[in-house]
């Protein structure tokens, strides 16, 4: 009877899975890579991180910003702004002719304005009258990174409101169909009838839209006031190059009501016909490469070419999902020409089965126009099966729409009267947080259960303000409750926060007694925020029929039902998984089919089971059988000579375990293949290489012969994920308490005393039982920064006996024996709640602080860890930022491996751009943005939503990134550098001989490891 | 003179017997001290699995605090709702994966029961030589640990063929000791063996007397081996031993989606109560055959 | 006792070996019954064991063929590996003080259960069987003594002001051992506590009334010579049971404490095999380390088993 806790195991290991590597004199400049980093100078002295005096000022919102300039009327002009009114650009900024970009109706201008992603450009104009006004923006989308336009807009120099921060622009994708012998549209299928789903290409376009609310807070176009003369208006780049056409100051105009709407279109007949079925896997063109069709096998009533799912082939059958729910995603759809012109009822099958209680609204446009009112914002509710909507007015009574053929049907994500009670609660929150500030500057953040506060006295203002936020909150609950009808799980969440709070304002010394709990409910109320803004909604297709004529049943019956299920069940027995996408038969004997191990979740398995049916299967013809396995049974089933051929996602450790004892595949076998020319993933072995920054290719380096020597190493794997440490800290907590953000270590301790004065705190991560490797990246980190290292050259011993060792040793423990830095903390609540303003961590915290820590939204940010003062070759002063770079990997399984070459080709295709970006994309549409994806192919990387800021901090970082070497007996560094600093720390035993003694344990391992595999040994001088 | 006074006592025994007196030598104080202690110590030790139960019903924010609070404050179902999600868009229908768990389930139980019944009957009731040796190697086997001996066992599975099929996971459950020893322990203590004797007089042969006599004699003892075996293969992940997605039993397909990173918590809190309910469940209903099995368990030699 | 000459002792062996072969004769088909179930039981049990044993005396790096090397696994073991012998120290210093408590807990648990009415009983069993078959819910022992200050036993600690800065549970050598031993032992109640809950209800009340007739006055008494002596079968089943786990402690350490613990302060013989095993592919090492734990099991428990037939003497 094992006990299982192979649960508990999976999530462990998953977390920990970026094991130690230990570094030596970097063997990695044997290979001749390229110069480290493609995209980023390597340039020393200039560093876009922050350091020194932090200021934080707090912008005005968008409903300040209205009342301040209530009295403004709304303008009458209409000012187009050209590209001959560009005053002040950036050097990347150049006016072009109009001709040098397709130009299609209505967008053909003489000039127009190239800015590159970095590029910040002003444009000029005069205005008769002071005026309100929307802008309208025409520009063309050029060859990016595939992702939204994303500019800051400034209005006579200063930044009018937050909302405006990230002025989102979007791009056009249309699916690569394939033409069907009947003419229709239809999608590349393989030999087994399964349809493959069509890869997004991007059509660049001139496209017109006005600046809109990027979080989607407000549904109309954002207003501004331009006063009288002349006033300026600058784009400065965020993310990604732009064309500008031209700019529109356009008066305020408001959509017109259904009964205009009619009017307009007096004359046009009912249409009278049966029922038309637009399916919605052939949309015309969408805003976002992730929008694309994908294949729901849960049921029998997805219309599938018309007809029910079949349980025995996959086809694409339906659009949307959890990818389609973020702010500005739109796709459309073209009427047929076999549509008579008229007027529809136009119905939706949708299906919304993710957000209980909440809406996912959409808003409708008619070639480019929203129609009528009600089609501002279609309210889609949640279904947990296929349902019709339609649009119509609040009673229920449905609005027809007008169409011809060629008219083109969009649905644009909003939040629709959501965004008014989320503007209103994320202000609320703001003010929550600061009343909080105030109260723990006075009781500390643990105050003590039995003292009188007397916080009425003191801050009366505060408690007084916990009473209207309260009710503020309860006014927006009393709307939610309103729009949805009904209440759900969510509003829990503010009712409790409102109960309490309305208890403290009355009674104010209740504040100290239930801080912990105000504590969590607030951040309760972030956390709500923040799932309440996403939409995500399911179209399987589109019916236009005759006005109050009955339509097609979105669900089949209970027998339809049940028989799929069983079909589904057998389907199981007979559907051979690996060979979807492929386009012939393989016959038994010859078969090159690779087994593919993957070790992480089902989430990913079945993104990278997706991914290799639609592009490598499709694109080479080769089958991939992809297994999703737990970690421990790689090493078992290589013993049992059933292994796999190439393994995915393993620890930093095993390729040189594997290769020591000749289980892993040397790479540098494949050294002078030069791949296909043209394809973006096919690339010869040193552009392979070059996709990496090279210090991360240390740990997989082995000396066989264990001399040093460039010929005997070999290359035992590539690296799949990225992660090393920067030094967060919160903008304002530090401005509000005047403390420096240090560049040294010698800063750093004049600002843990800082910090203490003010019950503040500092954090460096330390080992903990589960993640063993935390204080060997620090003290590794050190090390490099002393200019010493893991191991001597040749890596026969450890080198800790120098000075710049033990330096770097006692630096490190020092700062818990004098300073008393906390040996065990939970960074994310302590940082969220201000207490630890500053603290060194791994920089994929940063998705999961966006994600479960919104309420600091904006207050936080990410630099280089502290440096050390070193002076280099030619006598100047430089600090140097070194920190541990540790990668998880990807390699080949020799032992009876028959498929050498096809395994490096899929190698290659695992760690290209294009799919290491696809299934980055992906893996957070499914899992949020907590489980951004940190690839380490550099270009991949730029492709991932990691905005603009903190990638310019990152590369910088990683320019300084230093890896481990993995040697026979690497797995003794960990626990004796942990047992060392424990026995420093726990014991004030001494630094320098508790080094020297655990070296010796280690060098002890190392010489009994090389021995036990034959390779030289230090020779006793 | 010992008989009389026993008449004596047993008349005051008697009177005892109606109210409730659970019997001669307990003082009411020390029964109530007893209560209140057990359910002070029960308390304690069922706090664990209170933490796991409460957990499965928190939502994403409360699981993300820390210290974590033990009781949840707004429960909700979202977390077993994203399992029915995630497993609705795999191409192998959950519907596979409990087949298989059900599949293994019953093929293993149902072997265990007739082989492990059948040597435990020839081992208790007929005498053969090298009967002792047998007796004495299936005890020691009781204190044996599979931690120990993983990779041997791995090999000799491989050898065998039977990894990555359904066989891995059944076969090597069928011959597991502790049914056999309790079928064992069982049968010595409840069946006679001059009932034996008279069947063989009567010129039964074995297998029918195994079949008609023992079988349903030892049915308390049967109904634990099935109770204890429909436990451990509920539970059996078989996560090194079984690679193929569509042979995977529901634990391991389930456990693969804690696998999935941070996101995934809430799935991994409810996953672990839905791997701890079961068999609860079935020890709650089983109790009281599986403690007259467990009375006759002691040993004899 | 006459000695026995040669000739004699010769015509005994022989006809032992005739009654042998006529025993055979006529039980030739419990071989048959036997088979299926003893093959199985052999492959996958004995032979893993023995397999164990044979690899105990090579070098085998898992991934490559094993090369025999006679008895070096066990002369380094035995003489230079003193991680070996902390190992043994933690194991037997768990073993020494789980082993008796959780078996006593056994013993008086059962025995106090059985006083309660069947309803109670059925329920309280129910939850003090549960951790056994909880599987992993004792991590929630390493948030308790979590070494951050907001910690559960921490953040209770630092309110009542007994400490003013957090204690590392967790990782400080000196209170390792002992968060380890509260773990197995929440654990302990298992199969053999089961066995005494049912062993106490065999005991028919007529032998409690007996006793009362002969002057048995009070509880303890009771106990010692009516209760334990007729469980006797169960105790011994029982204390397999306890032996087996106390010796197979090494999930919950590497689970709570990692793996290897902060100097080996709380390495089991397990976790040392799974060191050996896992980590550093010295297969042939381990299995020498799993052969002496086996042995060591089968030694104590035959010591218990005989301290066990004394008890009611």
């Amino acid at each position: 009877m094992k006990r299982v806790f192979s649960i508990l195991m999976a999530v462990l290991i998953s977390a920990t899975c970026l094991g130690v590597a230990v570094s030596a004199e970097n063997a990695a400049d044997l290979v001749n890579a390229k110069a480290a980093l493609d995209g980023v100078a390597k340039n020393k002295a200039n560093t876009s991180a922050v350091y020194g005096k932090v200021t934080y000022n707090e912008i005005a919102t968008y409903d300040q910003y209205l009342e301040a300039n209530s009295k403004i009327a709304n303008g009458k002009e209409n000012v187009t702004v050209l590209a001959d009114k560009v005053t002040k650009k950036t050097e990347g900024v150049k006016i072009e002719k109009g001709s040098k970009y397709k130009s299609n109706a209505g967008f053909n201008f003489k000039q127009v304005v190239y800015t590159d992603e970095t590029d910040n450009v002003t444009f000029k104009f005069n205005m008769k009258k002071d005026g309100k006004y929307n802008i309208k923006v025409k520009y063309f989308t050029v060859k990016g990174k595939d992702i939204n336009i994303v500019r800051d807009l400034k209005i006579n120099g200063e930044t009018p409101y937050t909302n405006v921060a990230q002025c989102t622009f979007t791009r056009n994708f249309v699916d690569n169909f394939v033409k069907k012998s009947d003419g229709k549209l239809g999608f590349h299928q393989d030999y087994l009838g399964n349809d493959i789903r069509p890869d997004q290409k991007e059509v660049f376009i001139w496209k017109e839209s006005y600046i809109n609310d990027y979080l989607g807070y407000n549904n109309d176009p954002l207003q501004f006031c331009f006063k009288k003369g002349e006033n300026t208006l600058t784009f400065e780049a965020v993310k990604e190059p732009m064309v500008i056409g031209s700019i529109e100051i356009v008066p305020i105009k408001s959509v017109d009501s259904y009964e205009t709407y009619l009017s307009k279109h007096k004359d046009a007949k009912k249409y009278s016909g049966d029922e038309k079925i637009m399916e919605a896997e052939f949309a015309t063109d969408k805003t976002d490469k992730t929008l694309y069709p994908s294949a729901d096998v849960s049921t029998a009533s997805t219309s599938t070419y018309g007809k029910n799912t079949s349980a025995y082939t996959q086809s694409v059958n339906m659009t949307g999902g959890t990818n389609w729910q973020y702010m500005q995603q739109a796709i459309s759809w073209t009427v047929a020409d076999d549509v008579k012109p008229g007027f529809y009822s136009l119905n939706f099958k949708y299906r919304q089965n993710v957000n209980d209680g909440m809406r996912s609204p959409r808003r409708l446009y008619i070639n480019n126009e929203t129609p009528f009112k009600e089609a501002k914002a279609l309210e889609f509710n949640y279904t947990a099966d296929w349902a019709m909507y339609c649009p119509q007015k609040a009673n229920g009574e449905e609005c027809l729409v007008y169409l011809e053929p060629g008219y083109v049907i969009t649905l644009e994500t909003t939040l629709s009267k959501m965004g008014k009670f989320l503007q209103i609660a994320n202000e609320t929150l703001n003010e929550i947080n600061e009343i909080y500030r105030q109260i723990i500057k006075i009781t500390g953040t643990e105050p003590d259960q039995n003292r009188d506060y007397q916080l009425d006295e003191l801050i009366p203002d505060e408690v007084k303000g916990l009473g209207k936020c309260a009710k503020v909150l309860q006014s927006i609950v009393d709307g939610i409750e309103k729009y949805t009808g009904e209440s759900s799980s969510g509003l829990s969440t503010l009712n409790t926060l409102i109960r309490q709070m309305t208890k403290m304002t009355n009674d104010s010394d209740k504040i100290g007694k239930e801080l912990s709990y105000f504590k969590t409910n607030v951040s309760s109320l972030g956390t709500w925020i923040n799932s309440a803004s996403y939409v995500p909604l399911q179209i399987d297709y589109i019916s236009l029929s005759a006005p109050n004529s009955d339509i097609k049943e979105p669900e089949v019956g209970f027998f339809e039902s049940l028989g799929y299920s069983v079909n589904r069940f057998i389907s199981s027995f007979t559907v051979d998984y690996n060979a979807i996408g492929n386009d012939k038969a393989v016959d038994e004997n010859d078969d090159e089919t690779i087994t593919v191990w993957l070790a992480t979740g089902r989430d990913q398995f079945q993104i990278v089971r997706q991914l290799i049916n639609n592009t490598y299967t499709a694109q080479t013809g080769y089958q991939v059988n992809l297994e999703l396995v737990n970690v421990g049974a790689v090493l078992s089933a290589v013993v049992a000579g059933i292994g796999p051929d190439v393994v995915l996602d393993q620890a930093t450790t095993e390729p040189v375990n594997f290769a020591l004892r000749h289980a892993a595949q040397d790479l540098k076998k494949f050294k002078d293949d030069k791949g296909t020319a043209g394809s973006d993933w096919d690339q010869s072995f040193d552009e392979v290489l070059n996709r990496f920054y090279s210090e991360t290719l240390t740990p997989f380096y082995f000396d066989s012969v264990g001399e040093g020597k460039e010929e005997d190493t070999g290359l035992y794997a590539l690296p799949e994920k990225q992660d090393f440490q920067v030094m967060f800290y919160r903008t304002d907590v530090l401005a509000a308490e005047g403390i420096d953000i240090p560049k040294t270590w010698g800063e750093l301790v004049t600002t843990i005393t800082a910090l203490n004065k003010k019950n503040l705190e500092f954090g460096m991560p330390v080992s903990t039982s589960l993640v063993a490797n935390n204080g060997t990246n620090v003290f590794y980190s050190m090390l490099r920064q002393m200019g010493g290292d893991m191991f001597v050259s040749d890596k026969k011993s450890t080198d800790l006996q120098t000075d710049a060792a033990i330096k770097a040793f006692k630096l490190w423990t020092n700062y818990y024996v004098n300073y008393d830095l906390p040996l065990s903390y939970d960074f994310k609540t302590r940082f969220r709640t201000g207490e630890m303003p500053l603290a060194i961590d791994s920089f994929t915290i940063y998705n999961t602080l966006a994600v479960s820590a919104p309420e600091i939204n904006g207050r936080w940010g990410y630099t280089l860890v502290p440096g050390n003062e070193r002076t280099d070759s030619n006598g100047n002063k430089y600090i140097d930022h070194s920190t541990t770079v540790f990668n998880n990997c990807a390699l080949i399984i020799s032992s009876n491996n028959t498929n050498l070459d096809l395994s490096w080709k899929f190698l290659k295709w695992w760690t290209s751009t294009p799919t290491q970006a696809s299934f980055g994309n992906q893996i957070e549409s499914v899992l949020g943005a907590s489980a951004r994806y940190n690839t380490a192919n550099l270009n991949a990387f730029e492709q991932l939503p990691w905005a603009a800021k903190e990638k310019n901090v990152l590369n910088d970082q990683l320019s300084w990134g230093k890896a481990l070497p993995q040697i026979a007996g690497s797995y003794f560094i960990d626990r004796h550098i942990n047992n060392a600093f424990r026995r420093v720390v726990y014991k004030d035993k001494d630094a320098k001989d508790t080094l020297y003694d655990y070296a010796q344990t280690i060098n002890a391992e190392i010489t009994k490891k090389r021995q036990e595999f034959g390779l030289p040994v230090l020779k006793e001088e | 003179m010992a008989s009389a006074t026993k008449t004596v006592d047993l008349k005051k025994l008697k009177a005892s017997k109606k109210k409730f007196n659970p019997g001669p030598a307990r003082s009411r104080g020390g029964i109530i001290a007893n209560f209140l202690f057990l359910c002070l110590v029960g308390a304690i030790m069922f706090i664990p699995m209170l933490y796991v139960f409460c957990n499965a019903f928190k939502p994403m924010d409360e699981l993300f605090l820390f210290p974590p609070k033990l009781f949840f404050r707004n429960p909700t179902l979202a977390n077993f709702k994203s399992i029915s999600t995630l497993m609705s868009s795999s191409w192998v229908p959950f519907s596979r994966y409990i087949f298989n768990t059900v599949f293994v389930t019953v093929v293993a139980t149902f072997f265990h029961i007739i082989l492990a019944s059948l040597a435990a009957y020839v081992l208790e009731k007929r005498d053969f030589p090298g009967k002792n040796f047998i007796s004495r190697v299936i005890v020691l086997s009781l204190m044996f640990t599979p931690a120990v001996t993983y990779i041997p066992n791995y090999i000799i599975q491989s050898k065998l063929g039977m990894i990555d099929t359904y066989w891995v996971m059944i076969i090597p459950y069928v011959g597991g000791s502790m049914g056999l020893y309790l079928m064992k322990q069982f049968m010595a203590s409840s069946i006679p063996n001059v009932l034996l004797e008279a069947a063989r007089i009567d010129g039964a042969s074995e297998l029918r007397i195994f079949t008609q006599i023992v079988m349903p004699l030892v049915k308390p003892a049967w109904l634990t081996m099935l109770m204890t075996s429909v436990q451990a293969m509920w539970g059996i992940s078989a996560s090194t031993v079984v690679f193929t997605e569509a042979k995977k039993p529901l634990q391991y397909a389930l456990s693969q989606i804690a696998a999935g990173g941070i996101a995934r918590t809430g799935s991994a809190a409810a996953i672990s109560l839905i791997m701890i309910v079961p068999p609860l469940l079935i020890f709650i209903l089983a109790q009281t055959q599986i403690l007259d099995t467990m009375a006759s368990s002691g040993m004899k030699d | 006792m006459a000695t026995l000459s040669s000739a004699d002792k010769k015509a005994i062996r022989a006809t032992d070996r005739k009654l042998l072969k006529k025993k055979f004769q006529n039980n030739w088909d419990c071989y048959l019954y036997m088979l299926p179930y003893g093959l199985i039981f052999f492959l996958f049990t004995v032979l893993p064991v023995l397999a164990s044993i044979v690899l105990s005396f090579t070098y085998y790096n898992v991934l490559e063929a094993p090369t025999f090397i006679g008895l070096d696994n066990y002369r380094t073991l035995l003489a230079s590996d003193d991680i070996f012998i902390t190992a043994v120290k933690n194991t037997l210093e768990i073993a020494v003080i789980t082993g008796p408590v959780g078996y006593i807990m056994c013993v008086m648990f059962s025995w106090l259960i059985n006083e309660l009415g069947p309803k109670t009983r059925a329920i309280m069993v129910t939850i003090l069987y549960a951790p056994s078959i909880s599987g992993a819910a004792y991590t929630i022992f390493g948030i308790m003594f979590s070494g951050d200050s907001y910690g559960w036993v921490n953040g209770t600690l630092i309110n009542l002001g007994l400490i003013n800065e957090p204690i590392q549970f967790m990782t400080d050598t000196d209170y390792m051992i002992w968060i380890c031993m509260l773990v197995v032992i929440w654990m302990s109640l298992g199969t053999g506590f089961l066995s005494n809950v049912a062993g106490f209800r065999t005991i028919d009340r007529s032998q409690y009334e007996a006793g009362y007739v002969e002057g048995i006055r009070n509880r303890w008494q009771e106990l010692w010579f009516i209760t334990l002596p007729s469980m006797l079968p169960q105790l011994m089943f029982a204390a397999v049971m306890s032996i087996t786990q106390s010796f197979s402690v090494g999930a919950v350490t590497t689970i709570l404490f990692g793996n290897p613990s902060t100097d080996y302060a709380v390495h089991t013989i397990l976790n040392h095999i799974e060191d050996y095993g896992n980590v550093r592919f010295e297969m042939g090492y381990a299995c020498a380390i799993a052969t002496v734990l086996f042995a060591l099991m089968v030694a104590s428990n035959e010591i218990i088993q005989r301290a066990l037939r004394k008890v009611g003497q």
